[in-house]
């Protein structure tokens, strides 16, 4: 599929399809279905078709197109089977060329088929070239590194020592204590939170700027910078206290993640599950512990903050969202007679959106989109989207760099209509759980300053409000 | 006050007006030492040691396992080729290794010598007229005050000094894999390192320059043979005119050895003193990290019964003041006046001393005597323990035992 302007001049496209069968396709109606044999080259006149794949029982859009671009080219080509459904999203009108009759005009006539193979070469160059460099682009880092040779020995305080051998006594303490009966429920969950929270404060008081150059300066020659101090001591916590925390079903899900990314779906389902759960007697005390700390509060919390925004877009009106990831604002939130395209990576997140949203009874009105972010900004992904009501991105931030944010901001403002409205969360730089976070779970989230946040959305101005966690900045435009 | 002065350094110069550039102040350096001067100081106080910060950085990239192994290794003056070192190592060890044309190995003797003869006046020189020199840069002084708690390693500071200087004191002490150039390659990694925890923190502040920087190093390096030539005449101790150019020399090869710009260390006693006179202007007034890093230095008593004696600490003050002169002495909180009779008896006493200089076999013993001083302050000073720019595996040990 293709922006046939990219690849042919608009005299070579007319004879190309001159003679070619016009077809009405209706809405739903499929052009193109998978292992299908190519025998026609389509163009566009009027209405939108999009690129369908399935997945799990799911239908995820990859491209959209609109009046004026072909498809069909690649199979084409290829002389293979289609791999994709190509579909109508509404009544549409294309252009059917028979591959009989174009490649019987293009044998005809050897210039036009050279100009026409060198575009299409250009084009199919171009496309992966920019494939090319989206794999190469740097994002910020979802893992953090090692959980070895970060700091010495010698470079763990005493003070930490002691708070770590304190919460491990204290922790066997009230296990012997609950297993004989000496606690109810909610009397354990508070004996154990203040455990966990001491443990924090403990490991908390070890990374301040002051104390890790102090660390640091304690063993010159092991060449340790504050940052990977502050990982070591990181390490040392979660070394020693690990068979506690892994007791809270929650941190054990967080554990088992590969590289600890915070964003997906499935962890973030996870941590917005009401129920504390665990294993053994203080399981679900550490777990309720784990669940109530402001960045886990947080997942649920900058959900809730996009709700508001999406309940006021009108009837009618069409709403993007920028990675889905659980999309539990759009159960919640979306109007009777409002669409929306949600794009996301990630096929399982898609998958499970869509079954959510088929029990909500609101599937019909959402169309997923599997895709990069970035390729769709750079137009790696065709979207043929209508002028958005409302846009919105939420975690979306956490793992792109400032100019990659500003790139999407730029792109997703300029798809607003008049009076539409603009929303991105970020993770505050100042956030509460930080060490939490980044040191004993060992996610890497972005971090960003108010000023950052402005200026990712450049000459725009952007109204910003902070959580009651204090952990997301919500920073929204209009139109 | 009729106080004395240190070198030429006057209040009038000392006393930075506000308006002026805390930290540094190369107006003042241009206007009694020369545009040329100030503009050669300006320009290295924004220069640091990048042979030694580039293999720091490369060693940072291993474990600290083994890093370690590898500066062990190379402090020895030589790295097997199968430990693959990083290259950047290689070329700070190369810079150390390859010893340059002006050396002279018999001018080096004899300076160490003559250091070791003045003995105990030396010993004193060197802790109470240098280090004090050290810690009046209120820039410099801010490496050493950033997490607040190091004014409260000042003992070990000393003893590491103290035995940083007895070993370079020692026959062949600047030989390639001598205790001496091994600790000096190693204090030049830590400087490297300090570099980059103190740039990195977020608490290091523009105005201060780059932390441990030339400026700063040369300096630094000019404490000790200036205690020689300016300090011991202060106590009694005549010192010899090609002694002092000796020893000058045996330190200008240390400095160099640390990483000091080769092209602005003096060649002769009076470029030095000139050098360090236009340092001291250059680093403006000093300031309360100064006088909190003094202060911390008169608590570090080298046996312990003399801890909280306060005979003793008065009997220090009045040393370093005598030593430094009023002018400089003043801002750094030193207290006037305390009555001790340490200076004096002090000056009686290297009178006698140094006479034995004089009796056939005397200098011999002096120097043999000078070695045995060092040697059991620093012993003092260290307590058992070793200083940390030697493996810390033992007090790691110690810290997992307890």
């Amino acid at each position: 599929m293709t922006d046939p302007s990219s690849w042919i001049e608009a005299s070579d496209l007319d004879r190309l399809f001159e003679g070619s069968e016009p077809v009405h396709v209706p809405a739903g109606g499929e052009i193109l279905t998978p292992e299908e044999a190519p025998d026609a080259l389509y163009l566009v006149e009027e209405g939108r078709i999009q690129v369908e794949r399935a997945d799990g029982g799911e239908r995820f859009v990859v491209a959209q197109l609109g009046p004026g671009e072909v498809v069909g080219e690649m199979s084409l080509i290829l002389d293979r089977p289609a791999t994709a459904h190509i579909v109508a999203t509404d009544d549409a009108k294309v252009r059917r060329l028979p591959r009989d009759l174009l490649v019987s005009r293009l044998d005809a006539d050897p210039l036009l088929a050279a100009r026409t193979y060198r575009s299409l070469a250009a084009v199919l160059a171009r496309r992966l070239l920019a494939t090319t460099a989206l794999m190469s682009e740097p994002l910020v880092p979802t893992a953090r590194g090692m959980r070895s040779g970060n700091a010495t020995t010698i470079q763990i305080p005493a003070a930490l020592v002691a708070t770590v051998d304190a919460f491990r006594r204290g922790m066997d303490r009230l296990q012997e204590e609950a297993s004989a009966g000496s606690f109810d429920e909610a009397a354990l969950q508070r004996a154990v939170a203040e455990q966990c929270d001491a443990l924090l404060t403990g490991l908390e008081a070890e990374l301040t700027p002051e104390a890790l150059v102090d660390a640091g300066w304690s063993d010159l020659l092991s060449l340790r910078d504050t940052s990977a101090v502050a990982a070591g001591l990181g390490d040392y916590v979660y070394r020693e206290v690990l068979p506690f925390l892994l007791q809270s079903s929650a941190f054990a899900h967080c554990a088992a993640r590969a590289g600890g990314f915070a964003g997906d779906a499935e962890t973030e389902a996870v941590l917005l599950q009401p129920d504390a759960d665990g294993d053994g007697v203080l399981g679900p005390g550490v777990d309720a512990w784990f669940r109530h700390r402001a960045f886990v509060q947080s997942r649920r919390e900058r959900r809730e903050m996009i709700e508001p925004l999406l309940r006021a877009v009108v009837p009618g009106g069409h709403v993007f969202v920028l990675g889905g990831g659980n999309g539990r604002e759009l159960r919640r939130a979306l109007g009777q007679e409002v669409h929306a395209t949600v794009v996301d990576s990630d096929p399982e997140a898609l998958a499970a959106l869509g079954q959510r949203l088929a029990r909500a009874g609101s599937r019909d009105l959402v169309t997923l989109v599997q895709a990069d972010i970035l390729g769709v900004v750079r137009g790696v992904t065709p979207m043929s989207l209508p002028p958005l009501s409302f846009a919105y991105a939420v975690g979306l931030s956490d793992h792109l760099t400032s100019d990659q944010m500003a790139e999407v901001i730029e792109w997703a403002a300029g798809l607003l209509s008049p009076g539409g409205t603009l929303a991105a969360t970020f993770t505050a730089a100042d956030c509460p759980d930080r060490v939490l976070v980044d040191e004993v779970i060992g996610w890497r989230v972005q971090r960003w300053t108010e000023e950052a946040v402005r200026s990712v959305f450049g000459r725009r101005k952007a109204e910003m409000i902070r959580s009651a966690t204090g952990v997301t900045l919500l920073a929204t435009s209009r139109g | 006050m009729t106080g004395t002065r240190i070198l030429d350094i006057d209040r009038r110069t000392l006393a930075v007006e506000e308006s002026s550039p805390r930290f540094y102040d190369f107006t003042a350096v241009a206007r009694r030492y020369g545009a040329r001067l100030a503009r050669d100081l300006e320009t290295v106080s924004n220069r640091c040691d990048p042979v030694a910060d580039a293999a720091v950085n490369a060693l940072s990239r291993l474990s600290p396992g083994r890093a370690r192994r590898l500066i062990d290794a190379a402090a020895t003056g030589a790295v097997d080729p199968d430990l693959e070192a990083p290259e950047l190592l290689l070329v700070l060890l190369d810079e150390m290794t390859v010893v340059p044309d002006w050396v002279d190995a018999a001018r080096i003797d004899r300076g160490r010598r003559a250091f070791l003869r003045a003995g105990p006046g030396g010993l004193v020189a060197a802790f109470f007229y240098s280090l004090p020199l050290e810690y009046s840069s209120p820039a410099g002084s801010k490496v050493l005050m950033l997490t607040g708690s190091l004014s409260r390693r000042a003992k070990r500071r000393l003893a590491e000094t103290g035995r940083y200087i007895a070993a370079i004191l020692a026959p062949g002490g600047l030989e390639v894999g001598s205790p001496g150039w091994s600790i000096t390659f190693r204090v030049r990694l830590m400087h490297a390192q300090v570099r980059r925890l103190a740039g990195n923190s977020g608490l290091w502040e523009g105005a201060w320059g780059p932390p441990i920087n030339q400026l700063f190093m040369i300096g630094t390096s000019l404490g000790l043979p200036c205690s020689f030539s300016e300090g011991l005449p202060r106590l009694g101790w005549a010192v010899d005119e090609d002694e002092a150019e000796d020893v000058l020399f045996l330190w200008r090869y240390a400095g160099w050895l640390m990483g000091c710009d080769a092209s602005l260390l003096p060649t002769s006693v009076d470029e030095a003193s000139r050098m360090a006179e236009a340092i001291l202007c250059a680093q403006g007034r000093p300031d309360d990290d100064c006088r909190a890093l003094v202060d911390a230095m008169l608590g570090a008593t080298p046996i312990s019964w003399l801890q909280g004696k306060h005979w003793f600490r008065a009997a220090t003050s009045d040393l370093i003041r005598r030593l430094i002169g009023d002018d400089l002495a003043d801002p750094l909180g030193l207290p006037e006046n305390t009555g001790s009779p340490t200076y004096r008896l002090l000056r009686l006493f290297l009178a006698g001393y140094g006479g034995m200089q004089h009796v056939p076999g005397g200098g011999r013993l002096l120097t043999a005597i000078g070695g045995r001083i060092w040697e059991a302050v620093v012993r003092s000073l260290l307590a058992g323990r070793k200083p940390t720019y030697q493996l810390p595996q033992r007090l790691a040990l110690n810290r997992g035992a307890g």
